[in-house]
């Protein structure tokens, strides 16, 4: 009962001690001080204390106040059918995040055309897409639509990245005719 | 009045440019896409859509979210009734009748039930909304700092007391939104606050980041996370739509009338959005209803009145973000965000000073209505097939758009960082139960709450009454008290019932 509880009440903690990291910063702004107007710390200072407010009362109730029922095991029919729907796959999650965090790492270097082409292919496959060349087709098709539309129609600055690899980039928006 | 309708007549004449036209038409088909698929949501759509409004001007980038915005409270409703998949949680409320009546062998009499009514909800919120938008603008212009912020603070509180789960929560996920707001140079003072010298935190993170990595990046993670699990699609019989008879509509006209003009009203309210709106109305037919004990089987009752409402919320959502500024709900949020993005705050001003536009945006209303039922009346089959896409696809073309509009906000590869930041967060926020509506409220009207509280001290010698003593932001705060007050209350007396 009480891990559970300790459970509940760990991301109000965190938010706790990072407001309370954020009002000692907000009292180090340096201002001028005008006499008799609020200075700029005193809006976030507001808005810290109202969140550490929060998260303690959320403590407190958790702690003192809740009670935690524990769920009890469904029937044997009903069973399968929830663990079905409710079926997580952490794994896939961490290297979603690392692929998405990847591409922002990379598309400086590798340009918009390459790191897309790959997060395109590699994140279908994470995403437990099986057919491999729907996948294939897919981010070269998708590639390129996104370079027409975002390099060519709505001109979006889009990294070219840096040499070996602006070459593809280049090489690509020749094809396509842009400049 | 006669004012009114020469502003919308040149309203339609403007639509019918060639630019606005074909961006009414593709806004209305990718709204009606993004209503039909389950992974992605209104609001996520809207969003996905900015990039591509960038260089477009004003009007027809407006016009083509509009038509999205009010396309998407439709669309769901195809899936909802023949597959029992709702696109949207607007559309929840019509599987207990629309798919009950599908069953029962009528799946076209039912979809006729839905478009018939999400075409009378859009039509007539839209004339209700034509018609108070001018008065209410005028009647802001009278409104000083006490006022707008007695405003931005009622809205923010409806966003916190309306929506599900832990009131706490929201609150929290409120105040971080709105303390992401801060960060940056402070306009008074001229002093960085959280910048940590960094560059790209000196100019303040944009709320678009926030808004596309919270809502975008953090929903695919999430289903991510649950290994993309598409959900088999039965076959149906009949996949086309039968309107009902003139008899039959007749006979349910107050009915379509009362939940229409129920789901205006909670669209004006900011924070309550369609999907609210079609729960009230929905729940409001199970409670006062004439057949309210046939409700769940079938029935048209239990169609008309959520779909409606839906449809109807659009219209009264769009009141106080043209004539206030303050946007109400997730997708006027990134309407709001669009105006912005092209240098036009919207208010009680624009009605002077950019009227055309105002009046093209009303016009592309009426006519992304009628012609989202026609594309839901002939194009059914085309659109639910969307729903045989692998949703591992549609996640990676939803993360790169995310991806392109984040690079796009400020042509900076911080923004990405920063995006993708908050797109974990999302997901932490979704896995904790906190709710991102408020977060991302909180960092759009940040901005103009701390303004016009900062604006109201200095003006009234740091007086705080006077939020109370101006008539009108003192009832917006009497207000903001009951909409904080009456969800506490009703918490303390379910928890004192349980005991």
């Amino acid at each position: 009962m009480a891990v559970e509880k300790i459970k509940k009440i760990v991301p109000y903690i965190i938010i706790l001690l990072v407001a309370a990291y954020f009002y000692h910063l907000a009292g180090k702004f340096r201002f001028s001080a005008k006499p008799g107007h609020l200075g700029p710390d005193f809006w976030p200072k507001l808005l810290l204390a109202l969140t550490m407010v929060a998260c303690l009362y959320e403590m407190i109730k958790t702690v003192f106040f809740k009670k935690i029922v524990i769920k009890e095991k469904a029937s044997a029919g009903e069973e399968p059918k929830k663990e079905a729907a409710e079926k997580s796959y952490p794994w896939l999650l961490v290297i979603g995040t690392l692929l998405t965090v990847g591409y922002a790492y990379f598309v400086t270097t590798l340009g918009f055309v390459l790191s897309t082409f790959l997060y395109f292919f590699l994140f279908m496959i994470v995403g437990r897409y099986r057919k491999i060349w729907a996948i294939v087709a897919n981010s070269m098709i998708g590639t390129l639509v996104l370079v027409v539309i975002f390099m060519k129609l709505v001109y979006v600055s889009l990294p070219l990245g840096k040499e070996p690899f602006s070459a593809v980039t280049f090489f690509v928006l020749g094809i396509l005719g842009i400049k | 009045m006669i004012d009114i309708f020469s502003n919308l007549a040149l309203g339609f004449v403007g639509c019918f440019q060639p630019v606005n036209l074909i961006l009414l038409v593709a806004g209305t088909i990718i709204g009606l896409i993004v209503g039909v698929l389950p992974g992605l949501t209104l609001v996520m759509g809207v969003v996905l859509a900015l990039p591509f409004t960038y260089p477009m001007d004003v009007t027809p980038a407006i016009v083509m979210l509009t038509a999205m915005y009010v396309t998407g409270t439709y669309g769901g409703a195809f899936t909802s009734i023949l597959f029992r998949i709702p696109g949207e949680p607007i559309h929840v409320p019509l599987l207990w009748d629309g798919y009950a009546m599908a069953r029962q062998g009528q799946p076209a009499k039912a979809l006729g039930w839905t478009l018939y009514a999400a075409l009378f909800g859009g039509l007539v919120s839209s004339v209700i909304m034509v018609t108070l938008s001018q008065p209410v603008a005028k009647f802001a212009l009278t409104f000083s700092t006490p006022e707008y912020f007695a405003i931005v603070l009622f809205g923010l509180t409806s966003v916190v007391s309306l929506g599900t789960g832990s009131m706490t929560n929201a609150f929290i996920s409120l105040f971080l939104g709105l303390l992401i707001s801060t960060v940056g140079v402070d306009s008074t003072y001229g002093t960085p606050r959280f910048a940590f010298g960094r560059p790209i935190l000196m100019d303040g993170i944009e709320f678009l980041t926030v808004m596309v990595g919270a809502y975008g990046v953090g929903e695919v993670l999430t289903r991510l996370g649950q290994g993309f699990s598409t959900v088999p699609v039965a076959k149906v019989s009949s996949m086309k739509t039968s309107l009902p008879g003139w008899k039959e509509v007749r006979g349910l006209k107050a009915m379509f009338l009362r939940s229409t003009i129920l789901g205006h009203i909670i669209g004006i309210v900011p924070g309550a959005g369609a999907t609210i709106a079609s729960f009230v109305t929905y729940g409001v037919e199970g409670q006062y209803g004439k057949r309210r004990k046939e409700l769940g089987k079938g029935i048209p009752e239990g169609i008309v009145a959520p779909q409606s409402a839906a449809t109807a919320s659009v219209g009264g959502a769009m009141i106080p973000l043209l004539t206030l500024g303050v946007p109400g709900s997730g997708a006027t949020a990134v309407i709001l965000g669009a105006f912005l993005l092209h240098g036009i705050q919207p208010g009680p001003q624009v009605f002077i000073t950019s009227s055309q536009m105002v009046y093209t945006v009303f016009a592309s209303l009426f006519l992304g209505i009628v012609l989202m039922c026609v594309v839901g009346y002939f194009a059914i089959r085309p659109l639910v097939k969307i729903l045989d896409f692998p949703e591992a696809v549609v996640s990676v073309y939803i993360m790169l758009l995310c991806f392109v509009g984040a690079l796009s906000i400020r042509n900076s590869i911080s923004d990405l960082w920063l995006m993708v930041a908050f797109g974990v967060v999302g997901y932490f926020f979704d896995r904790i139960k906190f709710p991102i509506a408020p977060l991302v409220l909180g960092t759009i009207l940040g901005p103009l709450a701390e303004t016009s509280f900062m604006t109201t001290m200095i003006s009234y010698q740091n007086d705080w009454t006077i939020f109370f003593r101006r008539p009108i932001s003192g009832i917006v705060i009497a207000l903001t008290i009951i909409a904080l007050i009456v969800p506490m209350l009703k918490s303390f007396q379910s928890v004192a019932r349980k005991r």
